[in-house]
């Protein structure tokens, strides 16, 4: 090759080294030596350009999935075609299975698109043993089931104070009942909730507010190998395709219980039937205060949706109105994962949707009758950008007062290549980011709050305070690999206080709106265990105290049906303490 | 004092020359680099990797030129090789660090990939040479919008719109920080004025002013404005980002190629290249599809009846094919005298409609063709329900929405008339005749509080259309005499 030397003489270059060379002379001619900045100082920039100080900081996380005893390996059974529900499986949740407070790990399997599903493995349910360590009960307890395995919805559909499963699969969903005695029997015929279409996210709600649990799932897209198309781009031929691609939305299903172990499918009278969509994630929020629990779905591409329940068992889709349809810009964008918090504790639930990369997130404060989209204003527009996220929450997680969040990454395509060089096309680190005294949110360093990164292809993070130590936990479901236990050892970590709100027979007491006064917080939260991305969280509530070392006074709830009740007692902070509703 | 100060200049004196000295006549030797080029371009499609080969020759030939590497970057930005594309761009800065045009391109990649310090920081560099360029200063402040800097966004909002004026994406971002800061009335100001006059992004216009009107608590017209809020995804257009996608090249572009000779009239040619293309992939369905397209334009619709079945037999789910073979059964029947031959199209059309449907629930096309079909037989509101589902696509709503008006016309509807003119006004840029025919609805309905603003409205896009004072007398006279009126919906 031949190597011609450039001789670029520019009258701009010339002036500023000319003006470099001025500015060091007079620095060195007046005596100063204030130019070189801490190493630590100048390592980095933020995303504006500005030098912030880097410090790695001290891990919030420990994985502890191999020494736990949490043996799963999730499979998606790409060979050669690459099938959409491939990309996108990856569930699990927490549960407590027998009631003894400890909570129990349920993974949600795939297999192999098109097989007979006898041959795929198994969902996985895992006993925790209370001493940190988790057994495979899988073929004891019944639950194994062998569809190719989305999400995961825990609650005590049957009212008899054990924890029931729903299970989301490309193809038929499944019940699971639980049994009492660490056993399932799948009911999905008997219960008929056996959806055939391509599950996602589920919920447990009582929509009517008649006491016992209904169940709302979100369905994905119309697909099936024979619509399959080959999509490529310039890193590759092959790839995943954009739900885009097939143009085909489906309706989401909403079951009502009838209260004798049967659901009816109320999608059409409800008015859910009339919108399609490409959901994804959904979680279930009373947004407006009026009692009646209403639905939120974050739709892959589409505008989200909030079903505004009507009070009469119908629904209607107020999502645009509300403000919560699509971003300030006015993109419908790529929603996958969504959790609810009242971040700013003016007891309306605030809503974050986590979307695909070049994406921000979406973050919807609540007004109280419409939301407003911040995620800017909050610092949740551009920290997260560069990933693809699906599993997300709001928890405290170094109980300073205010909530923190944690996404879970991977991509969907390998257009941009592996995040590490020769690594997995598709595999990404997921990001932790605190909440702060401003309102706005950072990242936490190190990234994940991990000590070394931990890059796969994450899916499903649910959050739970597994070992009861007052420090929320995650779990993360990795597509085509193994899974994360995330201990919680954040540095300095604050005081706490836990509830426990379970229904008269034990369940918890999903729906049920708890709100107390700690100082001069006022602290509203809702018992749910779906939200996030296809998975299920401890039901449990978990409040992080910071400084203060105070408990409330005096709690009431709200329950499901409408009803409250009063709770006074000394409740002290360290602990979980058990609201129980009466008769 | 005075000898302390001019040592150091002294010094500086002797630096500088030296420095020049060096520059002016020490040869750097920084090689220009080859040109890149995709580790797999044997697996490209041929458009795509003959435009690549042109495009490094040219650099290859003036190396030490900028223009040819931006050219390459574009090409390589065009068709989403972002790494290859940034190598590019990057090296025609180096050869021409003034070249604005190359900071524009690498600015929009660093953005794309979250790197907001360097995608700012190369947008300055645009403004530093170019600064006249409104785009420049909109792109930054949207930027800074996404990073929560309201007042940075707003400075360069107001410089995009000095610069120019009649660039609706300034106002849009001045909308948004007003939204921003709470400052609805003065949102909706801003949105209401470029609703008057931007064909750009309307939609977008529209889904801003809903939302602050509902701020407002003006539920009703939040509710109309949403309704039309709803379009392809949001692009801020420029001449310099438009020039990139001169470069996108793929096999559509190939296939896009007949299409474009068939809607100038020119089907015959396309027929010629389709079959031409056709002999060497004989079961590629887009060709296929297109020719059976071409076939029907010629009105040869057997040939186009037996191309879509091949469609449909290569890919039993082409929800396409089914809806446009259903709608040659409907042009079939609309041709024929014998009331059974058109009765058995009908039903046809109906059948493969159904299917499309079926498929894929949400293709319009599948939805109008089936209320057309329901038209033809009479079923007037089944007729209607499908038009509506058909017009929430958000690029052929319009014409679905039109089809729904001339139906409600034909059944003397006016109220329903209304809302969808209402709809129509809204969606898509005002059209005298949509907003004529607004007035007309409202005032056969007796809502002549709303027509009057309609004809305000009329006014304000037209205020020279004679036909605004026509519309005024026409609303008096109903309200003078009224007829009889279809109840209101409102």
């Amino acid at each position: 090759m031949e190597k011609k030397v450039v001789y670029s003489i520019r009258l701009s270059r010339l002036m500023s080294v000319i003006a470099l060379l001025v500015l060091a002379s007079s620095l060195l001619g007046s005596g100063c030596r204030k130019g070189v900045a801490p190493q630590a100082e100048v390592e980095a920039s933020d995303q504006a350009g500005q030098l912030q100080v880097v410090d790695p900081g001290d891990p919030w996380f420990e994985p502890i999935e191999t020494q736990a005893g949490l043996v799963f390996h999730h499979v998606n059974g790409h060979d050669v075609k690459y099938y959409m529900p491939e990309i996108t499986a990856g569930g699990a949740g927490w549960f407590d299975l027998e009631g003894d407070g400890d909570l129990d790990v349920y993974f949600v399997q795939s297999g192999v698109i098109g097989q007979e599903l006898a041959l795929n493995p198994p969902n996985q349910l895992f006993r925790n043993e209370g001493d940190g360590v988790f057994t495979d009960i899988t073929d004891s307890s019944g639950a194994g089931d062998q569809g190719y395995g989305m999400g995961l919805a825990t609650g005590d559909y049957d009212g008899d104070g054990d924890v029931d499963l729903y299970v989301t699969n490309y193809g038929p969903n499944t019940m699971l009942r639980n049994n009492g005695d660490g056993t399932f029997t799948d009911v999905t015929e008997v219960t008929g909730t056996g959806n055939a279409d391509w599950g996602a996210s589920a919920v447990f709600l009582d929509y009517d507010a008649d006491g016992d649990l209904d169940l709302y799932c979100t369905n994905y897209i119309y697909w099936s190998p024979k619509v399959e198309r080959t999509c490529g781009h310039s890193s590759s031929n092959y790839d995943y395709c954009a739900p885009v691609i097939y143009q085909a939305p489906t309706a989401d299903i909403l079951y009502r219980n009838d209260g004798d172990g049967t659901f009816t499918d109320v999608s059409k009278e409800s008015g859910i039937q009339s919108e399609l969509g490409t959901g994804l994630g959904v979680v279930c929020l009373d947004f407006n205060g009026d009692g009646y629990v209403d639905i939120y779905v974050a739709n892959d591409g589409m505008r989200n949706v909030l079903w505004v329940n009507q009070g009469d068992g119908t629904f209607l889709n107020e999502a645009l109105l509300a403000g919560c349809a699509v971003d300030q810009d006015g993109r419908a964008k790529a929603g996958m994962g969504v959790s609810v918090a009242d971040v700013d504790e003016d007891g309306n639930p605030d809503l974050l949707v986590v979307n695909l990369n070049k994406e921000s997130d979406s973050f919807y404060r609540n007004q109280g009758e419409y939301f407003i989209e911040e995620a800017a204003l909050v610092g949740l527009s551009t920290v997260s950008r560069m990933f693809t996220r699906f599993g997300v929450g709001f928890a405290d997680f170094d109980n300073d007062g205010r909530l923190d969040i944690y996404q879970a990454n991977g991509k969907v395509t390998k257009q941009e290549g592996p995040f590490v060089p020769g690594g997995d096309p598709y595999a990404e680190p997921n990001i932790l980011v605190k909440g702060t005294e401003t309102g706005r949110f950072e990242e936490v360093s190190p990234r994940g709050g991990v000590a070394e990164d931990l890059i796969h292809v994450s899916r499903a993070a649910a959050f739970a305070d597994f070992d009861n130590d007052g420090g929320m936990d995650i779990l993360v479901a990795n597509l085509n690999g193994t899974p994360y236990l995330l201990r919680n050892v954040a540095p300095d970590r604050g005081g706490w206080i836990g509830f426990d709100v379970r229904e008269m027979a034990g369940g918890p007491a999903l729906g049920a709106k708890v709100s107390f006064q700690i100082g001069e917080r006022t602290i509203v939260r809702e018992i749910r265990t779906g939200s996030s991305y296809m998975a299920a969280s401890d039901p449990r509530i978990h409040v992080g105290l910071g400084g203060t070392n105070d408990g409330p006074s005096s709690i009431t709830v709200r329950w499901s049906d409408g009803t409250t009740q009063q709770f006074t007692d000394e409740f002290t902070p360290g602990q979980y303490h058990t609201l129980k509703r009466e008769s | 004092m005075q000898k302390k100060v001019l040592l150091p200049l002294g010094g500086i004196g002797v630096i500088v020359l030296a420095a020049v000295g060096y520059w002016l006549l020490v040869p750097r030797g920084e090689p220009v680099p080859d040109p890149p080029i995709p580790e797999h371009i044997e697996t490209y499609e041929t458009p795509l990797s003959d435009l690549i080969h042109k495009g490094r020759l040219e650099v290859l030939d003036s190396k030490n030129l900028a223009d040819p590497w931006l050219e390459l970057g574009m090409v390589y930005m065009a068709n989403m090789d972002q790494t290859l594309a940034m190598e590019c761009f990057e090296q025609s800065v180096k050869l021409d660090s003034e070249c604005a045009r190359c900071w524009y391109y690498i600015a929009q990649l660093r953005h794309t990939t979250s790197d907001y310090s360097g995608a700012i920081d190369s947008m300055r560099r645009v403004i530093e040479n170019r600064s006249n360029f409104a785009p420049a200063y909109w792109r930054l402040g949207f930027w800074q919008l996404e990073l929560g800097k309201l007042e940075e966004g707003e400075a360069m909002f107001q410089l995009a719109v000095q610069k120019s004026p009649r660039d609706p994406a300034g106002w849009f971002g001045l909308a948004m920080v007003r939204m921003s800061q709470r400052r609805e009335s003065e949102a909706a100001a801003i949105l209401e004025d470029l609703l008057d006059w931007t064909p750009i992004n309307r939609y977008h216009a529209n889904l801003l002013l809903g939302t602050v009107y509902r701020r407002l608590g003006r539920i009703e017209e939040a509710k109309r404005l949403l309704m039309g809020s709803e379009g392809p995804p949001l692009k801020w257009p420029d001449a310099w980002t438009n020039d990139v996608s001169r470069y996108f090249r793929s096999d559509t572009w190939k296939i896009d190629q007949p299409l474009q000779l068939m809607s100038n009239g020119r089907i015959d040619e396309a027929i010629i290249i389709l079959k031409r293309l056709l002999r060497d992939e004989p079961e590629n369905i887009d060709l296929l599809n297109n020719l059976a397209i071409a076939y029907r334009g010629l009105g040869r619709f057997n040939e186009s009846n037996a191309t879509f079945r091949r469609v449909i037999e290569l890919k039993e789910h082409h929800y396409l094919a089914f809806s446009n073979l259903g709608r040659n059964y409907l042009i079939m029947s609309q041709q024929v005298s014998d009331p059974q031959a058109r009765s058995e199209f009908q039903r046809l059309a109906f059948e493969q409609a159904h299917k499309a449907i079926q498929i894929n629930p949400a293709f319009s096309d599948a939805r109008g063709l089936l209320a057309q079909v329901h038209e033809v037989q009479g079923e007037f509101d089944k007729a209607l329900e499908e038009y509506r589902l058909a017009a929430n696509d958000p690029v052929q709503g319009m014409m679905w929405l039109n089809s729904m008006v001339t139906t409600l016309v034909g059944l003397d509807r006016w109220s329903e008339v209304a809302d969808v003119l209402y709809e129509l006004s809204y969606r898509f840029v005002p059209q005298p005749g949509t907003l004529y025919g607004l007035c007309t609805a409202l005032s056969k309905t007796g809502r002549y509080d709303e027509a009057r603003q309609t004809v305000d409205r009329y006014a304000r896009l037209w205020p020279n259309d004679g036909r605004v004072a026509e519309l005024r007398q026409m609303i008096q006279d109903a309200e003078t005499t009224p007829g009889p009126q279809e109840s209101s919906n409102q």
